[in-house]
């Protein structure tokens, strides 16, 4: 009797082809809902502020006097915005307006605003608060640079503004003291109550 | 018996003519590829998922809220937030006071008076906010993730007065903050 011959070698599978579909699908929906929820694409960073602390009266009455001449090295140093311009002070007075022999006398800011700007110029005839690109940031970091190489140590800085002030100039202001090409400034940021 | 095409005339319209009107052509189904897209779309959605999985701290300015750029390198931590649009304030994503022209309005002031620095009832929110974080604090004390430390993460629009930012610090710091971190947008120095 003859055996029938084998159909292995004839048999073939058909190529199976994934349903890629529903896959398609979930991750479709997942990405919409991710890119518009996300904020991914913008990096959002902090800064650091400290509020104004104050001494406790008995407490300063108990400390010795080291506290006291703690308190005499310190710089003090202080930056104000102003619709004119920006102010540098330490415990020394007004940085650019304290000639020796004389006495302080206000002479304008220690940096002026740029007034290469029609708008620039406008603030400053109409006493307003000026648009963030009117203040020389580049010049008050060489400021904060050379304050730096005298006072090493000195981590602290004190900002104030006037009240219309736009707070991305508070921001920049921070920027520009904070840190210089890796070199780092003054970050220690305690933020004073406005002047008038 | 059909004309050959002279040698002015180009062969297609020459092949064009020898067709039957209304004949139609028939093609094979034509299969899209979408290995590619689906390989495009995987590694967005891996890319998406782990800036999610890397920064904890999600901030999400309120609509209309134009974050400040700064060159800080510096993340964000887990506090309480407070945002400072041109309209509105909010803490933890809950309105406390209204904003008209950079000044909070008169009647959240204390006394109802405008020149006041203190704002009753954001104190109140951010009160409620940290009596919250301290109750964690209390029954989690070998956390100190936990404990309340009195840091404030303030989303404020770049707009906004300095006298508001004042006002809003002044309140804060009657809470019991007294650290500050203000969202800002990374750029390159």
């Amino acid at each position: 009797m003859a055996h029938k011959p084998s159909e292995r070698s004839k048999s073939y599978t058909k190529p199976v082809e994934l349903n890629l579909i529903p896959y398609m699908d979930v991750v479709t929906a997942i990405l919409i809902f991710m890119l518009f929820t996300s904020t991914g694409l913008i990096q959002i960073g902090v800064i650091n502020v400290n509020a104004p602390r104050y001494k406790d009266p008995l407490e300063e009455m108990g400390s010795g006097q080291e506290d006291d001449q703690e308190e005499k090295k310190q710089l003090n140093l202080t930056v104000g915005i102003t619709y004119k311009g920006l102010f540098i002070a330490g415990v020394g007075g007004v940085l650019g307006q304290v000639t020796e022999g004389e006495e302080s006398t206000p002479k304008g800011p220690t940096i002026p605003l740029l007034l290469t700007d029609a708008a620039c110029r406008d603030a400053v005839a109409k006493n307003i608060p000026p648009p963030l690109t009117c203040y020389d940031y580049e010049r008050l970091t060489r400021e904060m640079i050379k304050i730096k190489d005298q006072f090493p140590q000195e981590t602290k800085i004190i900002i104030y503004a006037q009240p219309d002030v736009p707070y991305e100039v508070l921001i920049q202001v921070m920027d520009s003291t904070r840190d210089h090409k890796g070199r780092a400034l003054f970050y220690d940021v305690v933020l004073s109550p406005e002047i008038a | 018996m059909a004309e050959t095409p002279s040698k002015d005339q180009p062969a297609v319209e020459a092949g064009r003519g020898r067709k039957k009107l209304g004949q139609r052509e028939e093609f094979d189904a034509i299969q899209l590829n979408m290995l590619p897209m689906m390989a495009l779309f995987t590694i967005i959605l891996c890319y998406l998922l782990q800036s999610y999985s890397t920064d904890p701290v999600q901030i999400t300015p309120t609509p209309g809220t134009l974050l400040p750029k700064s060159t800080t390198d510096l993340a964000p931590q887990e506090a309480v937030q407070l945002a400072i649009s041109d309209r509105v304030i909010l803490v933890e994503d809950q309105k406390v006071a209204d904003v008209k022209n950079g000044r909070v309005s008169a009647e959240f002031k204390k006394d109802r008076n405008p020149a006041s620095m203190y704002i009753p009832p954001l104190y109140e929110a951010l009160k409620k906010a940290g009596d919250k974080q301290k109750m964690f604090a209390r029954y989690n004390k070998k956390k100190q993730e936990l404990q309340f430390k009195g840091l404030l993460t303030i989303i404020a629009d770049k707009r906004i007065p300095f006298r508001l930012l004042t006002e809003v610090l002044y309140t804060a710091g009657q809470a019991e903050y007294g650290a500050y971190k203000f969202a800002v947008i990374k750029e390159e120095e």
